[in-house]
Protein backbone atom coordinates (compact mmCIF):
# COMPACT_ATOMS: atom_id res chain seq x y z
CA UNK A 1 0.00 0.00 0.00
CA UNK A 2 0.98 3.42 -1.36
CA UNK A 3 0.32 6.60 -0.11
CA UNK A 4 -1.18 7.17 -3.82
CA UNK A 5 -2.84 4.14 -3.89
CA UNK A 6 -4.30 5.09 -0.14
CA UNK A 7 -5.38 8.85 -1.71
CA UNK A 8 -6.85 6.95 -4.65
CA UNK A 9 -8.93 4.47 -2.57
CA UNK A 10 -10.23 7.65 -0.20
CA UNK A 11 -11.18 9.71 -2.91
CA UNK A 12 -12.91 7.40 -4.74
CA UNK A 13 -14.69 5.50 -1.17
CA UNK A 14 -14.70 8.14 1.16
CA UNK A 15 -13.07 8.69 4.48
CA UNK A 16 -14.75 5.34 6.21
CA UNK A 17 -11.83 2.57 5.89
CA UNK A 18 -14.98 0.11 6.19
CA UNK A 19 -16.44 1.21 3.42
CA UNK A 20 -13.21 0.30 1.14
CA UNK A 21 -12.39 -2.85 -1.02
CA UNK A 22 -12.00 -5.83 1.55
CA UNK A 23 -8.66 -6.60 0.33
CA UNK A 24 -6.82 -3.56 0.78
CA UNK A 25 -8.38 -2.16 3.87
CA UNK A 26 -5.85 -3.69 6.63
CA UNK A 27 -3.25 -2.57 4.58
CA UNK A 28 -4.85 0.94 4.50
CA UNK A 29 -4.85 1.18 8.01
CA UNK A 30 -1.50 0.39 8.75
CA UNK A 31 -0.26 2.85 6.28
CA UNK A 32 -2.65 5.50 8.14
CA UNK A 33 -1.52 4.21 11.31
CA UNK A 34 2.49 4.53 10.13
CA UNK A 35 1.74 8.04 8.54
CA UNK A 36 -1.19 10.28 10.24
CA UNK A 37 0.31 13.41 9.72
CA UNK A 38 0.54 12.73 6.43
CA UNK A 39 -3.11 10.88 5.37
CA UNK A 40 -5.01 12.26 8.13
CA UNK A 41 -5.69 15.76 6.66
CA UNK A 42 -6.84 13.56 3.01
CA UNK A 43 -9.43 11.97 5.32
CA UNK A 44 -10.59 14.84 6.86
CA UNK A 45 -11.64 16.11 3.15
CA UNK A 46 -13.07 13.44 1.94
CA UNK A 47 -14.92 12.92 5.76
CA UNK A 48 -16.51 16.69 5.07
CA UNK A 49 -18.24 15.56 1.86
CA UNK A 50 -19.27 12.28 3.58
CA UNK A 51 -20.98 14.06 6.15
CA UNK A 52 -22.52 16.19 3.35
CA UNK A 53 -24.27 13.61 1.45
CA UNK A 54 -25.12 11.77 4.71
CA UNK A 55 -27.45 14.34 5.57
CA UNK A 56 -29.66 13.61 2.08
CA UNK A 57 -32.09 11.33 4.36
CA UNK A 58 -35.03 9.64 3.20
CA UNK A 59 -38.16 8.17 4.94
CA UNK A 60 -38.64 4.17 4.64
CA UNK A 61 -41.39 2.91 2.29
CA UNK A 62 -44.85 3.91 3.98
CA UNK A 63 -46.75 1.08 6.03
CA UNK A 64 -49.13 0.13 3.77
CA UNK A 65 -47.04 -0.74 0.61
CA UNK A 66 -45.42 -4.26 2.07
CA UNK A 67 -49.27 -5.04 1.57
CA UNK A 68 -49.73 -3.55 -1.43
CA UNK A 69 -46.65 -5.33 -2.75
CA UNK A 70 -47.72 -9.18 -1.19
CA UNK A 71 -51.36 -8.30 -2.51
CA UNK A 72 -50.17 -7.49 -6.14
CA UNK A 73 -48.08 -11.13 -6.15
CA UNK A 74 -50.80 -12.82 -4.33
CA UNK A 75 -52.84 -12.01 -7.43
CA UNK A 76 -50.51 -13.39 -9.97
CA UNK A 77 -50.03 -16.62 -7.94
CA UNK A 78 -53.79 -16.90 -8.48
CA UNK A 79 -53.51 -15.74 -12.22
CA UNK A 80 -50.69 -18.22 -12.73
CA UNK A 81 -52.53 -20.79 -11.03
CA UNK A 82 -55.78 -19.97 -13.38
CA UNK A 83 -53.59 -19.93 -16.46
CA UNK A 84 -52.16 -23.45 -15.84
CA UNK A 85 -55.54 -25.23 -15.14
CA UNK A 86 -56.37 -23.64 -17.99
CA UNK A 87 -53.27 -24.76 -20.14
CA UNK A 88 -54.08 -27.81 -18.78
CA UNK A 89 -57.43 -28.53 -20.20
CA UNK A 90 -56.71 -27.15 -23.16
CA UNK A 91 -53.85 -29.66 -24.00
CA UNK A 92 -56.13 -32.27 -22.96
CA UNK A 93 -58.60 -30.77 -24.79
CA UNK A 94 -56.72 -30.71 -28.21
CA UNK A 95 -55.18 -34.25 -27.30
CA UNK A 96 -58.66 -35.46 -27.97
CA UNK A 97 -60.20 -33.55 -30.81
CA UNK A 98 -56.79 -34.78 -32.94
CA UNK A 99 -54.71 -31.63 -32.23
CA UNK A 100 -52.49 -32.34 -35.29
CA UNK A 101 -55.97 -32.37 -37.89
CA UNK A 102 -57.07 -29.33 -36.01
CA UNK A 103 -53.54 -27.62 -37.27
CA UNK A 104 -52.42 -26.74 -34.34
CA UNK A 105 -49.39 -28.58 -32.72
CA UNK A 106 -49.93 -30.28 -29.54
CA UNK A 107 -46.15 -30.70 -29.20
CA UNK A 108 -45.69 -27.26 -29.64
CA UNK A 109 -47.57 -26.64 -26.64
CA UNK A 110 -45.72 -26.25 -23.24
CA UNK A 111 -45.93 -28.68 -20.52
CA UNK A 112 -47.47 -27.59 -16.91
CA UNK A 113 -44.05 -26.15 -15.44
CA UNK A 114 -43.27 -23.82 -13.37
CA UNK A 115 -40.69 -23.00 -16.13
CA UNK A 116 -42.55 -22.83 -19.35
CA UNK A 117 -45.90 -21.92 -17.54
CA UNK A 118 -44.23 -18.82 -16.21
CA UNK A 119 -43.09 -18.16 -19.69
CA UNK A 120 -46.05 -18.21 -21.64
CA UNK A 121 -47.78 -16.33 -18.65
CA UNK A 122 -45.66 -13.91 -18.94
CA UNK A 123 -46.04 -13.78 -22.61
CA UNK A 124 -49.87 -13.57 -22.85
CA UNK A 125 -51.22 -12.79 -19.90
CA UNK A 126 -48.76 -10.24 -17.94
CA UNK A 127 -48.23 -8.82 -21.55
CA UNK A 128 -44.42 -7.42 -20.96
CA UNK A 129 -42.87 -10.49 -21.19
CA UNK A 130 -39.34 -8.76 -21.64
CA UNK A 131 -38.68 -5.15 -21.80
CA UNK A 132 -35.93 -2.55 -21.36
CA UNK A 133 -35.41 -3.52 -17.51
CA UNK A 134 -36.01 -7.04 -17.55
CA UNK A 135 -33.05 -6.90 -20.72
CA UNK A 136 -30.37 -5.18 -19.04
CA UNK A 137 -30.27 -8.15 -16.80
CA UNK A 138 -26.68 -8.96 -16.57
CA UNK A 139 -25.16 -12.70 -18.15
CA UNK A 140 -26.58 -15.47 -17.87
CA UNK A 141 -30.09 -14.40 -15.79
CA UNK A 142 -33.22 -15.44 -16.96
CA UNK A 143 -35.43 -13.11 -19.17
CA UNK B 1 -22.64 -32.46 -9.23
CA UNK B 2 -25.67 -30.40 -9.58
CA UNK B 3 -26.70 -30.14 -5.59
CA UNK B 4 -22.84 -29.35 -5.38
CA UNK B 5 -22.93 -26.60 -7.75
CA UNK B 6 -26.61 -25.08 -6.10
CA UNK B 7 -24.68 -25.34 -3.28
CA UNK B 8 -21.90 -22.96 -4.43
CA UNK B 9 -23.73 -20.67 -5.68
CA UNK B 10 -25.85 -20.29 -2.80
CA UNK B 11 -22.75 -19.54 -0.80
CA UNK B 12 -22.02 -16.27 -3.36
CA UNK B 13 -25.68 -15.45 -3.80
CA UNK B 14 -27.55 -14.90 -0.57
CA UNK B 15 -30.54 -14.74 -2.09
CA UNK B 16 -30.40 -18.02 -4.03
CA UNK B 17 -32.33 -20.20 -1.97
CA UNK B 18 -35.06 -17.75 -1.24
CA UNK B 19 -35.55 -17.20 -5.66
CA UNK B 20 -35.41 -21.05 -5.52
CA UNK B 21 -38.36 -21.17 -3.16
CA UNK B 22 -40.52 -18.53 -4.68
CA UNK B 23 -40.37 -20.49 -7.85
CA UNK B 24 -41.15 -23.20 -6.56
CA UNK B 25 -44.97 -21.18 -5.09
CA UNK B 26 -43.69 -20.89 -1.52
CA UNK B 27 -45.36 -17.77 -0.09
CA UNK B 28 -43.35 -17.61 2.40
CA UNK B 29 -40.46 -16.77 0.40
CA UNK B 30 -42.68 -13.87 -1.29
CA UNK B 31 -42.93 -12.39 2.05
CA UNK B 32 -39.16 -13.23 2.56
CA UNK B 33 -38.58 -11.22 -0.34
CA UNK B 34 -40.25 -7.88 0.70
CA UNK B 35 -38.66 -7.90 4.03
CA UNK B 36 -35.54 -8.17 2.66
CA UNK B 37 -35.74 -5.57 -0.30
CA UNK B 38 -38.65 -3.28 0.02
CA UNK B 39 -36.96 -0.58 1.99
CA UNK B 40 -33.32 -0.70 -0.17
CA UNK B 41 -35.54 -0.61 -3.51
CA UNK B 42 -37.61 2.40 -2.41
CA UNK B 43 -34.60 4.11 -0.76
CA UNK B 44 -32.31 4.04 -4.18
CA UNK B 45 -36.25 5.07 -6.04
CA UNK B 46 -36.60 7.60 -3.62
CA UNK B 47 -33.31 9.25 -4.45
CA UNK B 48 -34.05 8.96 -8.49
CA UNK B 49 -37.30 10.27 -8.58
CA UNK B 50 -37.85 12.80 -5.56
CA UNK B 51 -41.15 11.67 -5.10
CA UNK B 52 -42.73 9.10 -2.44
CA UNK B 53 -45.42 7.71 -4.51
CA UNK B 54 -43.23 7.43 -7.43
CA UNK B 55 -40.39 6.04 -5.50
CA UNK B 56 -43.40 3.32 -4.20
CA UNK B 57 -44.94 2.31 -7.84
CA UNK B 58 -41.24 1.26 -8.82
CA UNK B 59 -40.85 -0.35 -5.85
CA UNK B 60 -43.71 -2.51 -6.44
CA UNK B 61 -43.26 -3.04 -9.76
CA UNK B 62 -39.70 -4.11 -9.13
CA UNK B 63 -40.64 -6.74 -6.85
CA UNK B 64 -43.14 -7.97 -8.65
CA UNK B 65 -41.02 -8.49 -11.66
CA UNK B 66 -38.41 -10.27 -9.16
CA UNK B 67 -41.35 -12.35 -8.55
CA UNK B 68 -41.87 -13.39 -12.34
CA UNK B 69 -38.33 -13.81 -12.67
CA UNK B 70 -38.24 -16.12 -9.91
CA UNK B 71 -39.12 -19.71 -11.34
CA UNK B 72 -36.61 -19.01 -14.21
CA UNK B 73 -33.87 -17.88 -11.99
CA UNK B 74 -30.96 -19.67 -13.38
CA UNK B 75 -27.64 -18.80 -10.81
CA UNK B 76 -25.03 -17.53 -12.87
CA UNK B 77 -22.28 -15.10 -12.38
CA UNK B 78 -24.56 -12.08 -11.36
CA UNK B 79 -26.24 -11.68 -8.32
CA UNK B 80 -29.70 -11.45 -8.13
CA UNK B 81 -29.43 -8.22 -6.18
CA UNK B 82 -27.12 -6.52 -8.86
CA UNK B 83 -30.53 -7.32 -11.05
CA UNK B 84 -32.59 -5.94 -9.18
CA UNK B 85 -30.70 -2.47 -8.37
CA UNK B 86 -30.48 -2.45 -12.12
CA UNK B 87 -34.30 -3.33 -12.75
CA UNK B 88 -34.64 -0.51 -10.36
CA UNK B 89 -32.95 1.88 -12.03
CA UNK B 90 -34.12 1.70 -15.34
CA UNK B 91 -37.84 1.75 -13.84
CA UNK B 92 -36.64 4.80 -13.01
CA UNK B 93 -35.08 6.08 -15.71
CA UNK B 94 -38.67 4.95 -17.95
CA UNK B 95 -40.75 7.48 -15.13
CA UNK B 96 -37.33 10.27 -15.58
CA UNK B 97 -38.29 9.86 -19.50
CA UNK B 98 -41.90 9.73 -19.59
CA UNK B 99 -42.19 13.21 -16.78
CA UNK B 100 -40.06 15.18 -18.98
CA UNK B 101 -38.76 17.01 -15.74
CA UNK B 102 -35.38 17.11 -14.70
CA UNK B 103 -34.54 14.96 -11.71
CA UNK B 104 -34.32 15.92 -8.06
CA UNK B 105 -35.95 19.48 -9.16
CA UNK B 106 -38.69 18.44 -6.21
CA UNK B 107 -37.65 19.28 -2.89
CA UNK B 108 -37.87 16.51 -0.54
CA UNK B 109 -40.72 15.01 0.48
CA UNK B 110 -39.63 14.31 4.29
CA UNK B 111 -36.78 15.89 6.30
CA UNK B 112 -35.85 14.27 9.95
CA UNK B 113 -36.93 15.72 12.70
CA UNK B 114 -34.00 18.00 14.57
CA UNK B 115 -34.38 19.82 17.90
CA UNK B 116 -34.67 23.27 16.70
CA UNK B 117 -35.65 25.15 13.58
CA UNK B 118 -32.60 26.52 12.63
CA UNK B 119 -31.04 23.13 13.15
CA UNK B 120 -34.30 21.77 10.34
CA UNK B 121 -33.31 24.98 8.55
CA UNK B 122 -29.62 24.18 8.12
CA UNK B 123 -30.29 20.21 7.26
CA UNK B 124 -32.88 21.45 4.75
CA UNK B 125 -30.58 23.72 2.89
CA UNK B 126 -27.22 21.05 2.97
CA UNK B 127 -30.13 18.58 1.88
CA UNK B 128 -31.11 20.46 -0.96
CA UNK B 129 -27.82 21.29 -2.04
CA UNK B 130 -26.43 17.60 -2.31
CA UNK B 131 -29.54 17.05 -4.20
CA UNK B 132 -29.28 19.67 -6.16
CA UNK B 133 -24.91 18.46 -7.00
CA UNK B 134 -25.64 15.04 -7.77
CA UNK B 135 -28.28 16.06 -10.54
CA UNK B 136 -25.97 18.09 -12.04
CA UNK B 137 -23.55 15.24 -12.18
CA UNK B 138 -23.49 12.70 -15.41
CA UNK B 139 -25.64 10.09 -14.92
CA UNK B 140 -22.72 7.12 -14.42
CA UNK B 141 -21.09 8.93 -12.27
CA UNK B 142 -24.78 9.74 -10.06
CA UNK B 143 -25.13 6.11 -10.67
CA UNK B 144 -21.81 5.34 -9.07
CA UNK B 145 -22.57 7.36 -5.97
CA UNK B 146 -26.09 6.30 -5.31
CA UNK B 147 -25.64 2.82 -5.14
CA UNK B 148 -22.34 2.81 -3.50
CA UNK B 149 -22.80 5.69 -0.86
CA UNK B 150 -26.60 5.27 -0.49
CA UNK B 151 -27.35 1.70 -1.45
CA UNK B 152 -24.14 0.45 0.53
CA UNK B 153 -23.00 -2.20 -2.32
CA UNK B 154 -19.91 -3.21 -2.11
CA UNK B 155 -17.11 -1.92 -4.94
CA UNK B 156 -17.61 -5.32 -6.73
CA UNK B 157 -21.62 -5.04 -6.48
CA UNK B 158 -21.63 -1.53 -7.76
CA UNK B 159 -19.29 -2.29 -11.14
CA UNK B 160 -21.20 -5.20 -11.22
CA UNK B 161 -24.81 -3.40 -11.48
CA UNK B 162 -23.26 -0.89 -13.62
CA UNK B 163 -21.54 -3.40 -16.24
CA UNK B 164 -18.00 -1.86 -15.52
CA UNK B 165 -14.84 -3.03 -13.67
CA UNK B 166 -13.71 -2.08 -10.22
CA UNK B 167 -10.71 0.03 -11.74
CA UNK B 168 -13.19 1.99 -14.12
CA UNK B 169 -15.49 2.14 -11.24
CA UNK B 170 -13.01 3.80 -8.88
CA UNK B 171 -12.50 6.28 -11.77
CA UNK B 172 -15.94 7.27 -11.46
CA UNK B 173 -16.49 7.68 -7.86
CA UNK B 174 -13.49 9.95 -7.72
CA UNK B 175 -14.75 11.94 -10.38
CA UNK B 176 -17.91 12.46 -8.61
CA UNK B 177 -16.69 13.35 -5.44
CA UNK B 178 -14.52 15.89 -6.60
CA UNK B 179 -17.49 17.54 -8.60
CA UNK B 180 -19.62 16.89 -5.80
CA UNK B 181 -17.08 18.69 -3.29
CA UNK B 182 -16.13 21.66 -5.43
CA UNK B 183 -20.35 22.31 -5.87
CA UNK B 184 -20.52 22.04 -2.11
CA UNK B 185 -18.25 24.08 -1.52
CA UNK B 186 -19.39 25.96 1.71
CA UNK B 187 -22.15 23.19 2.40
CA UNK B 188 -21.97 22.63 5.95
CA UNK B 189 -23.55 19.39 7.44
Amino acid sequence: MTPERFADLAGAYGADPDRWPAAEREEAVSLLRARPEQLRGLLELEAALDAALASWTVSGPGAALAGRVMAGLSRGRSARRRWRVFLSGLGAALTLAGGVAAGIGVLALPQAGDQATSALYSLTVLGEPVDEADEAAPDGQAR
Amino acid sequence: MAVEKREAVSDEDPDADLLRRMGEGDETASRELVGRKLARVHALASRMLGNDGDAEEVAQEALLRSWRQAAGWKPGRARFDTWLHRVVLNLCYDRLRRRREVPFAEPPDRIDPAPSADQRMAQDQTMRRVRAALATLPDRQREAIMLQTYQELSNTETAAVLGISVEALESLLSRARRGLRFLLQGAEP
